[in-house]
């Protein structure tokens, strides 16, 4: 290893994490280079003086811990997860079950409000004269005639850079009158 | 005291299994490492009491995130370097100090703290001097340096903490290193350097 190599594995050695061998050959040469080792101790000297480690009293340390462990939940309180993590969980959990309480006790209990109250409806009857029984609702049957079959003018030069154009065909005086709705939906289409 | 033959893996299943009291030893053994990185970051004491404090509450709150892939001082360095990290960008926000302006108010000062032959100051104006040359350096700078000379972790352990490849953390304290040294140059003249023996065998100059 030259002496550049070597400089620039000085630190690896200050810091540890070289091989044996790494380390050996390191060593002698620091032995031998006044320049290697001049660096390798200006750094001691500035890591000394600038990073020294404080001493604390048992009383700062007791005074941390009885802090935290005020500041830290309840006496006597179990550590539950979702407390710290799952602060949804509660919230979410106690809209289901409402949701569900709702959906299956209050809704089928509740009458239809579209019909009078049971009072109201006896009051109603009470005053009101018998009537005769309505008679049975006719059934209407309604024939839904299908539309005449739609054209397009395929050949127009617009297709493919327009909207396609839908050409109903012209209505007649003798043609039947078509479904209102089917008429609007086709309209829209 | 704490029983030492209790693991962190056993202090957190206590926690775990209700008895939250067991975190009070794991707040004891931890908390020299924390309140002096604290410390070494923002330089005074009360804030660093403080932070420590905020740092273990929230580490509290933050158990159930520790899947126990690293170990839980790891984990808890990353809580505490970040959260310093925190408190210095706000403060940063108010007022730094400049290289030069140091050298104005404190040259002499500075020039006795690297200097063997003059008499030594007191601790805590070594300290607080030691604080306004290592706040001449980026924030991360100073963590990585704090980390590495202070705490003495490994490069594996602050990789793991800073969050970042085994390369980068040696590359960004070779950076450091070198910003720190620029930063002091005017300061470490030859004669004032002093190299002290050690075990592995350095003479002095």
């Amino acid at each position: 290893m030259t002496h550049n190599e070597i400089k620039q594995k000085l630190f690896a050695l200050y810091d540890g994490p070289l091989t044996e061998k790494e380390r050996v050959l390191i060593e002698v040469h620091l032995a031998a280079c006044k320049d290697c080792r001049q660096a390798v101790g200006e750094w001691e000297n500035i890591s000394g003086a600038l990073f020294t480690k404080p001493a604390f009293s048992e009383a700062e340390e007791d005074r941390v811990v009885a802090n935290v462990m005020a500041r830290i939940e309840v006496p006597g309180a179990r550590w539950v997860p979702w407390k710290t993590d799952l602060k949804w969980f509660l919230p979410l959990m106690g809209s289901a079950v409402t949701a569900a309480w709702v959906f299956f006790f209050v809704l089928p209990a509740t009458p239809d409000i579209s019909q009078p109250p049971l009072t109201m409806s006896l009051l109603a009857s009470a005053q009101a004269p018998a009537q005769p029984a309505p008679a049975p609702a006719r059934k209407v049957v309604r024939a839904i005639k299908p539309l005449p079959p739609l054209a397009f003018n395929s050949f127009h030069p617009s297709i493919g850079t327009t909207p396609v154009r839908i050409v109903l065909p012209a209505r007649t005086q003798s043609a039947p009158p078509v479904d209102p709705f089917v008429q609007a939906v086709v309209y829209s289409y | 005291m704490r029983n030492k033959a209790i693991s962190d893996q056993q202090i957190l299943e206590l926690i775990q299994s209700g008895h939250k009291e067991a975190y009070g030893d794991l707040i004891r053994q931890y908390h020299k490492k924390v309140m002096g990185y604290c410390l070494s970051m923002l330089n005074n004491h009360t804030e660093a009491e403080e932070a420590a404090q905020d740092i273990f509450v929230k580490a509290y709150q933050n158990l159930a995130k520790f899947k126990g892939n690293s170990q839980f001082s790891t984990w808890l360095y990353r809580i505490t370097a970040n959260h310093c990290l925190d408190i210095l960008r706000k403060r940063n926000r108010r007022k730094t100090v400049s290289l030069d302006a140091l050298v104005e108010q404190n040259g002499d000062q500075i020039h006795g703290l690297f200097s063997t032959s003059e008499k030594a100051s007191s601790a805590l104006e070594n300290r607080q001097l030691a604080h306004k040359i290592l706040s001449t350096l980026p924030d991360d700078y100073r963590t990585i340096l704090t980390l590495r000379e202070a705490e003495g972790l490994e490069y594996q352990e602050i990789a793991d903490v800073l969050d970042c490849t085994l390369d980068a953390v040696k590359g960004r304290l070779a950076r450091a290193r070198r910003q720190l040294q620029e930063n002091l140059g005017r300061f470490l003249e030859p004669d004032n350097v002093y190299i002290r023996k050690t075990e592995k065998g350095y003479e002095p100059q």
